[in-house]
């Protein structure tokens, strides 16, 4: 198959991918392995799964980085560049087709009434993806109190929750690598010396 | 304008580059950035756009920053927020992929990550918090009051952890079901003097 096929082929398989999952990054996984790995054979499990796993662990859009990853593999570039427009597209036509509606549905009486319970199950998702990811933090005594730091912190002040992330990152690097291995080696070092 | 739009993009770089963890940290940072610093949206609007942007397909954040966009400046704010949005996404992901295949075994990385992560569910948490504060008390912190207080919001929000959880509904069901719930409270029960 030549390039330019290829490239239009995984732009197309990104839109359908764009227009169908519901529900952001962690659907979409599912139906890629689908297209992606077993259809089309253009990248293999075990590949798409480390993709995967780096996408979690980078910052952005986890359905965008798993898009420009799976799409620099197959086509370099413009396969990442296709990739990433095609899994966008879908989302952003709909929105804005959306968007021109939306005012004057939500000034009808009865819509405005129906959003007034819409909110509350908005809460309950966010809620519910707070427990989600919660579940994911081991209860330790540093994990617990960086998130009651922060979250004391981001709902009194308003300090900014950009800066919040980042103190996050840089007390992550000091506790895991020189307080935590520095404890590790020092009992190490016991355990050595108990065995003499 | 284009200061405006120019402002639009760097919010929306900002707001990718430090969704960490999956399309709900962007709630935080949209509800700090979008709704307190610059006013550009209300607080129950974003609440609005975000039910949709859940109901509808493609990615929450795409979702997001196409409506903010769109409702600040049409086609070409929409545009620009969702460019915003996927770029810092674009240009890591290229930089690993073509470099730094070995980037997430990184031990400063997945160091920086563990101290991140508890940051952003305490910081979603949050996002709950307010959005419960501003929904159900109608109030906030900075000028708390229990006057406003909505016992109608409350029990929509109880009955929607209920079925949620009892039944494990998807989302979506849980947003339609609502909407039934809401126009019941408060279109229905008003006529019966409720």
């Amino acid at each position: 198959m030549n390039k330019h096929n290829r490239l239009f082929e995984l732009f197309w398989t990104y839109i359908k991918i764009g227009a169908f999952t519901f529900g952001g990054g962690y659907a979409m996984i599912s139906l890629v392995q689908a297209e992606i790995v077993d259809k089309k054979h253009w990248i293999s499990t075990k590949e798409f799964m480390n993709m995967i796993a780096i996408s979690q662990a980078t910052p952005g859009v986890i359905a965008i980085n798993t898009a420009t990853f799976v799409g620099y593999y197959i086509g370099g570039f413009w396969g990442s560049l296709v990739a990433t427009l095609g899994v966008t597209i879908p989302s952003y036509i709909v929105i804005v087709i959306i968007s021109l509606f939306i005012n004057q549905f939500l000034e009808l009486t009865w819509v405005a009434y129906a959003f007034e319970g819409i909110r509350a199950s908005v809460i309950v998702l966010i809620l519910d993806a707070v427990f989600r990811m919660g579940k994911q933090i081991k209860p330790n005594m540093f994990n617990i109190v960086l998130g009651l730091t922060a979250f004391l912190i981001a709902s009194f002040t308003d300090f900014s929750v950009v800066l919040l992330i980042l103190i996050g990152g840089i007390l992550g690097i000091i506790w895991q690598i020189y307080i935590v291995k520095a404890y590790e080696n020092e009992n190490n070092k016991e355990e050595v010396d108990n065995d003499h | 304008m284009i200061t405006k739009l120019v402002t639009l993009f760097g919010v929306f770089f900002l707001i990718g580059l430090f969704t960490i963890g999956g399309g709900y940290a962007m709630i935080p940072l949209i509800q700090q950035q979008v709704v307190q610093n610059f006013g550009w949206i209300s607080m129950e609007k974003f609440v609005d756009f975000l039910a949709i942007a859940e109901s509808t397909p493609g990615p929450f954040a795409v979702n997001i920053a196409t409506f903010i966009g769109m409702d600040m400046d049409g086609l070409i704010g929409a545009a620009v927020g969702v460019l915003g949005c996927i770029l810092p996404s674009f240009i890591i992901i290229l930089i690993i992929a073509k470099y730094l295949r070995n980037f997430s075994d990184n031990k400063f990385v997945k160091a920086a990550l563990y101290g991140m992560m508890p940051i952003v569910v305490a910081l979603i948490a949050s996002a709950v918090f307010t959005l419960f504060l501003s929904n159900v008390l109608h109030t906030s912190v900075q000028d708390f009051t229990f006057s406003n207080f909505d016992w109608k919001a409350l029990v929509a929000f109880v009955i929607a952890v209920f079925i949620y959880y009892k039944f494990k509904i998807n989302p979506i069901l849980l947003i339609v079901i609502s909407a039934g719930l809401g126009i019941i409270l408060y279109g229905l029960l008003p006529m019966i003097g409720i």
